[in-house]
C-alpha cells in the first residue's frame, strides 16, 4: 500500500534489466476505488441487509405474517407491534419482512430471466448484423413499447395472478433493454484486432462471440441488472397493487399497500411502512449501481 | 514453381450506396487487379500510403475477406474454393501478426490462456503437460521468460504484448507469415528488437514472410523485394535495396525522396511532391497516379497502363518508367 | 538572450495512488529563430515538457516542482492563469498532435483561425478575416478563399494540418511548439508540412520548437536537438554535432537501431530491455539498466548535467572529467 504522497518509484528497485513487468494491483486498486466510495458502500450495506433479512425472516419477525387476530385491526405502531396491524389485525413488522422475500425473489428471478433472454437476442443481433439485426431490433422495439401492466393482465388470464406471473411480465418486457446494451458494445467491440486475429487463427463465430466478444462486452450490462432488480421490485409494487401479483396472504409490499389506500388518513403506517422498505431497497441497488460504473470504468449505460 | 503465394488478378470493390433504397452511387477499389508470386524463403515488402490497399490485400490473402473477382494460390492450391473445414486447416500454414499489439491480444486472457486457446481452435490433441512445455518453449523462442505466461496483457510492455502476438502466430509452425506493420505502434529501439527478432525466426524455421510497412527504410532493410502500391493497384516491384537507388516508377521515386533520413548531410532541398492522395472513391480511367505524377502525358490519363515483368521478379506498371528496360 | 530556457525542471502528477514524476532534469535552451528538436521515445516526457512549457500543467493535475522557465526575459512559472491567458496564442502557441481532434468539427475552419486573432490581435472582423486568408496563402494552401468556408471533415489530413499550423501562428507568436505534428501523416504529405514549418519559421524568425520521435525529422529541419530518455534530457545541443559524433550511450545506440534508407544490411542493432513507465523508472541513471557502458555508480546516483566546451550538455558520468561547475 502507498502512503499518500509518496513518490511512486519502481517498486522492486532497479528492475530486471531485460523484461520488467508492469505492477499489477488491478484488483486491490478496484477494491479501494469500490470502498473509497462510500455511497457505493452504503448500496451494499442495504443489499446485504435487505438478503439476510429474506433469509432469516422466520427468526426475526415476531409474529407470523398471516395470523390475523380481528380484535386488533389498525392500531397504530406501539411496543408490541412495531408497525402497527393492518385491516386483519396482522402485524406490518413482520409482513414488511416477510416481504422481502417476495421482493428479492422476483426482483433476482425477473431480472436473470430479461438478462439471459437480452443476452442472447442481442449478441445475435450486434454480431451477425444485416436483416438479423434489423428483425430482432425491431421486435425488441415493440417488446419494449409493451406496457408490462397489459402484459401482466393478459398472462393473468392465462395463467392466473401471481408471482410467476408478475415475473414473466417482467421478464417477457424488459428483456429488450438489455439486448440493446449487449448489442451496442458487441458493435463497438466485433472490429477490435484480437477479433479478427482469432478469426485467423480459424476461430468460429460460436467461439469468438461466447469466449471473446461477450466478456469484454457485459460490463455495461452487469450494471444495468443491477439497477434492474430494483426496477423489478418497483415493478412487482406497481402490479401488486392493481392485484395481479403476489395474492393475499402473500405479503407482498405492493399489495400492502394497495389494501392500505382505503385508510390512508387513518392509519397511514400500513402504507409508510411497505413504501419505506422498498424505497430503500430501491436506493441501495441504484447506489451499487451507480458505485459499480465508477469502478468499472464504464462509459455507457444507457438503455434506451 | 517456388512461388509459395501467388495472387492473380486479385480485385476487392466495396459499394458505395446511399438513400434508404441503398441505391449505387459508386465503387471503392480497395484493391484492383492485383497480381504478384511470393517465392518460397523471400520476405516479400509491401509499401504504401493510406488508402494503396496494402491491408486490404493482406486479409484478402488469408481469405479473412472475400475477393470480388481474381485468385489466390497457396502452394499452387487455390484458396478461394476451399470449404470452411478446409480453409481452418489452411490457417496452420499461414498466419498473421497484426498492426496493433495494444488490442490484438484479448484483454481477459492470460498470455497462456492466449496461446493455448490456438490449439483448442484448431482441435490439436495435445495433453496439458505438453502443452504446458509448448507453451514455455514458444515463449522463449521469441525472448520471452516463463513467467510471462501468467499475466495478462496490460502487465507487458508494447513489445512485449508484440512478442506474444508473434508466438501466438508461430504455434502451430506456420510456412508463411503476413506481417502487417508489426512494428508501427513500437517506439523505435523496441523496433529494432522485433526486427531482429524476426529475421532470427525465419531463418530459424524457414518462414516466408509477406512485411507490410508504411516505412520505407524498414522495408528496405529488412526485405528481400519490394511492393509499390498507390490507391488498390501495383505500380512497381523491385529489389528492396533498389528503392532508393534505382526506382523506375515515379511514383517509388517520389516516396524514396520523401523519406527523411537520420542523417543532417542528407538534407532535402526541395519537396519532392505536391498534393495528396485523392479519395478511392469513383477513379477515372487510366493510371491512378496520373494527377500527381510529374511526367503524366495524355496516353496516362486514357488507359491505365499494365504491369510488365522489366527483369528478373522486377515488375513496373507506367508507360514512361524512370529507368528504359534493357 | 535566448528566446526559451529551460533549466533543470521536475514536475510531478498526483495520481490516485501518490505522486508521479515524469520529468526530472530537462534542461535546454531555444535562440530566436532556431528550430529546436525534441526528440523521445514514450515515457521520455517531451509532451509534458511541452505543456509545462504552455501553463498547461495545473489543468492535468501537475505541477512544476523545481526548474525554471524563461522565456523572453519573463519567468513563466510565475504567471497568474490571467498572464497566462495573454501569452498562450499571443507569444507562444502550441500545436497539439493530433489534427483530427484539434478542430471544432462544428465552426467553418477559417472561422476557427479568425477566433484566435481576434483574440489577441486589436482589429476587425474583416480584418481579421482577410488575414487569415493571407496566411493560408502563405502556407501553400490552395483557393484560400474556399478553404475557409469548409469544415473539418470536407478537409484532407494534410490540409487540417497546415489550418492547424495556421491556428498556432494566427496572432503572430515568437514560439511556436509542434508537438508530434505529422505522425498521422502520409510520408509525401509529411515531407511537405515539415517543409512548409521550416519555411514559416525561416520568414517570420520565430523560434520552433519540434517534438518528435522521428530521428530523420529532426535530421531535416533541426538547428539543435535535445534527446530525452525517461523524463530527462540526456543529451543537447547542436543536430550535426550530435547526430555525427553522438555522446551519450543512448543517443549512440538510438542512432544505430534506426533503419535509414540504403543502409547495409546486419548493422541495425537493438536496444535491449524495455522503455520503463513512469512508474518504472530506474534508481540512479535512468538508462543504466540498458546502457552498454554502465558503472556501478550509474545505479545510485543520478549523473548531473554536465557542459562540454563544443556546447554540448550531456548527462552521463563518463563526462565528470569535464565537469566545470555544471548545472
Amino acid at each position: 500500500m502507498f502512503k499518500k504522497r509518496e513518490i511512486i518509484q519502481n517498486p522492486a528497485g532497479a528492475g530486471n534489466p531485460d523484461l520488467t513487468m508492469m505492477p499489477s494491483g488491478q484488483r486491490r486498486r478496484l477494491w479501494r476505488k469500490f470502498t473509497a466510495n462510500r455511497l457505493g458502500v452504503i448500496g451494499v450495506v442495504i443489499i446485504i441487509g435487505l438478503v439476510g433479512v429474506a433469509s432469516l425472516s422466520d427468526w426475526l419477525a415476531p409474529y407470523s405474517y398471516k395470523e390475523q387476530e380481528l380484535s386488533a385491526m389498525y392500531l397504530a405502531p406501539s411496543a408490541e407491534h412495531w408497525m402497527g396491524t393492518d385491516e386483519f389485525g396482522r402485524d406490518v413488522l413482520s409482513r414488511v419482512i416477510y416481504g422481502s422475500r417476495i421482493s428479492v425473489y422476483v426482483g433476482v428471478v425477473s431480472v436473470g430471466l430479461s438478462v439471459i433472454l437480452g443476452l442472447f437476442i442481442g449478441s445475435i443481433a450486434g454480431y451477425y448484423g444485416g436483416w438479423i439485426d434489423h428483425a430482432l431490433t425491431t421486435i425488441a422495439d415493440l417488446t419494449w413499447s409493451l406496457p408490462e401492466i397489459l402484459v401482466a393482465l393478459l398472462l393473468v388470464a392465462i395463467i392466473g395472478a401471481g408471482v410467476e406471473c408478475v415475473i414473466l411480465a417482467i421478464g417477457l418486457t424488459y428483456w429488450a433493454q438489455y439486448a440493446r446494451l449487449i448489442r451496442g458494445q458487441i458493435l463497438m467491440l466485433k472490429n477490435e484486432v484480437y477479433v479478427e486475429a482469432t478469426r485467423s487463427l480459424g476461430a468460429n463465430d460460436f467461439t469468438i462471440l461466447f469466449k471473446h466478444l461477450l466478456p469484454n462486452a457485459i460490463g455495461p450490462v452487469v450494471v444495468a441488472a443491477t439497477i434492474g432488480v430494483g426496477q423489478a421490485i418497483v415493478l412487482e409494487a406497481t402490479l401488486g397493487f392493481l392485484g395481479l401479483g403476489a395474492q393475499p396472504p402473500l405479503p407482498s409490499w405492493g399489495a400492502m399497500m394497495s389494501s392500505g389506500t382505503a385508510y390512508l388518513f387513518i392509519s397511514p403506517w400500513v402504507i409508510i411502512f411497505p413504501g419505506l422498505a422498498m424505497m430503500i431497497t430501491v436506493l441501495g441497488f441504484n447506489l451499487f449501481g451507480d458505485a459499480l460504473v465508477d469502478v468499472m470504468d464504464i462509459k455507457d449505460t444507457t438503455t434506451s | 514453381m517456388s512461388s509459395l503465394v501467388r495472387v492473380q488478378n486479385l480485385s476487392k470493390y466495396f459499394p458505395v450506396t446511399a438513400g434508404l433504397l441503398h441505391r449505387l452511387i459508386g465503387t471503392i477499389k480497395a484493391v484492383d487487379d492485383v497480381t504478384l508470386n511470393i517465392d518460397r524463403g523471400e520476405i516479400l515488402g509491401v509499401v504504401g500510403e493510406s488508402g494503396c490497399g496494402k491491408s486490404t490485400l493482406a486479409r484478402l490473402i488469408l481469405r479473412l475477406i472475400e475477393p470480388t473477382s481474381g485468385s489466390i494460390f497457396f502452394n499452387n492450391q487455390n484458396i478461394c474454393q476451399l470449404d470452411k473445414l478446409q480453409l481452418r486447416q489452411l490457417r496452420r500454414r499461414m498466419q498473421m501478426v497484426f498492426q496493433d499489439p495494444y488490442s490484438a491480444l484479448d484483454p481477459r486472457y492470460s498470455t497462456f490462456r492466449s496461446l493455448a486457446e490456438i490449439y483448442k481452435i484448431q482441435k490439436v490433441d495435445i495433453d496439458y503437460q505438453e502443452l504446458k512445455d509448448r507453451i514455455a518453449k514458444l515463449l522463449l523462442t521469441v525472448g520471452l521468460k516463463p513467467e510471462h505466461s501468467n499475466v495478462y496483457p496490460h502487465q507487458l510492455s508494447g513489445g512485449q504484448k508484440q512478442r506474444v502476438v508473434i508466438a501466438r502466430a508461430l504455434a502451430l509452425t506456420p510456412e508463411f507469415v503476413i506481417l502487417d506493420e508489426p512494428t508501427a505502434a513500437l517506439d523505435v529501439s523496441v523496433q529494432a528488437q522485433v526486427i531482429l527478432l524476426l529475421q532470427q525466426l525465419r531463418d530459424k524455421f524457414n518462414l516466408t514472410y509477406l512485411f507490410i510497412s508504411h516505412d520505407l527504410a524498414l522495408v528496405d532493410y529488412f526485405c528481400n523485394r519490394a511492393v509499390v502500391m498507390y490507391l488498390g493497384r501495383v505500380v512497381e516491384i523491385l529489389p528492396a535495396n533498389k528503392v532508393s537507388s534505382t526506382p523506375r516508377h515515379p511514383y517509388t521515386k517520389a516516396l524514396a525522396d520523401s523519406v527523411f533520413v537520420a542523417d543532417p548531410a542528407a538534407r532535402k532541398e526541395t519537396v519532392p511532391i505536391e498534393g495528396e492522395v485523392p479519395s478511392p472513391f469513383d477513379l477515372p480511367n487510366g493510371c491512378v497516379f496520373e494527377a500527381r505524377c510529374p511526367y503524366a502525358r495524355n496516353v496516362c490519363r486514357e488507359t491505365a497502363p499494365t504491369l510488365d515483368e522489366v527483369g528478373d521478379g522486377e515488375y513496373v506498371a507506367c508507360y514512361f518508367p524512370l529507368i528504359n528496360p534493357s | 538572450m535566448p528566446l526559451l530556457q529551460v533549466e533543470s525542471l521536475r514536475v510531478r502528477f498526483k495520481m490516485e495512488e501518490g505522486y508521479v514524476e515524469p520529468l526530472d532534469g530537462v534542461s535546454f535552451e531555444i535562440e530566436p529563430g532556431e528550430v529546436m528538436g525534441l526528440v523521445g521515445e514514450t515515457g521520455s516526457g517531451k509532451s509534458v515538457t511541452a505543456q509545462a512549457i504552455m501553463g498547461l500543467l495545473p489543468f492535468i493535475n501537475g505541477e512544476v516542482t523545481e526548474g525554471r522557465i524563461i522565456f523572453m526575459g519573463k519567468d513563466l512559472l510565475s504567471f497568474s492563469e490571467e498572464q497566462w491567458q495573454k501569452y498562450r496564442g499571443a507569444k507562444l502557441s502550441l500545436i497539439s498532435q493530433n489534427p483530427m481532434t484539434s478542430l471544432d468539427p462544428v465552426y467553418r475552419v477559417g472561422d476557427q483561425i479568425v477566433e484566435g486573432m481576434l483574440l489577441h490581435l486589436n482589429i476587425s472582423r474583416s480584418e481579421a478575416r482577410q488575414q487569415a486568408m493571407d496566411l493560408m496563402a502563405s502556407l501553400h494552401i490552395p483557393n484560400p478563399a474556399g478553404v475557409y468556408y469548409q469544415y473539418p471533415h470536407q478537409l484532407s489530413g494534410g490540409l487540417k494540418q497546415r489550418i492547424v499550423i495556421a491556428m498556432g501562428l494566427c496572432a503572430g507568436p515568437n514560439l511556436l511548439i509542434a508537438d508530434e505534428p505529422t505522425t498521422a501523416l502520409d510520408v509525401t504529405v509529411q515531407a511537405q508540412i515539415i517543409a512548409l514549418f521550416k519555411e514559416a519559421a525561416i520568414q517570420r524568425g520565430i523560434g520552433l520548437l519540434l517534438i518528435t520521435h522521428d530521428l530523420g525529422v529532426i535530421a531535416q529541419i533541426c538547428d539543435k536537438v535535445a534527446i530525452m530518455y525517461a523524463g530527462t534530457v540526456v543529451e543537447f545541443g547542436d543536430v550535426v554535432s550530435i547526430f555525427n559524433n553522438p555522446r551519450h550511450f543512448y543517443t549512440k545506440a538510438l542512432l544505430q537501431c534506426v533503419p535509414k534508407l540504403g543502409m547495409q544490411k546486419g548493422i541495425l542493432r537493438a536496444i535491449p530491455g524495455n522503455v520503463p513507465s513512469v512508474q518504472t523508472f530506474p534508481d540512479g541513471c535512468r538508462f543504466h539498466p540498458r546502457c552498454s557502458g554502465v558503472e556501478p555508480i550509474c545505479r545510485l546516483q543520478k549523473p548531473a548535467n554536465i557542459h562540454l566546451e563544443n556546447g554540448i550538455n550531456v548527462a552521463c558520468v563518463k563526462y565528470a572529467s569535464h565537469l566545470k561547475g555544471s548545472a
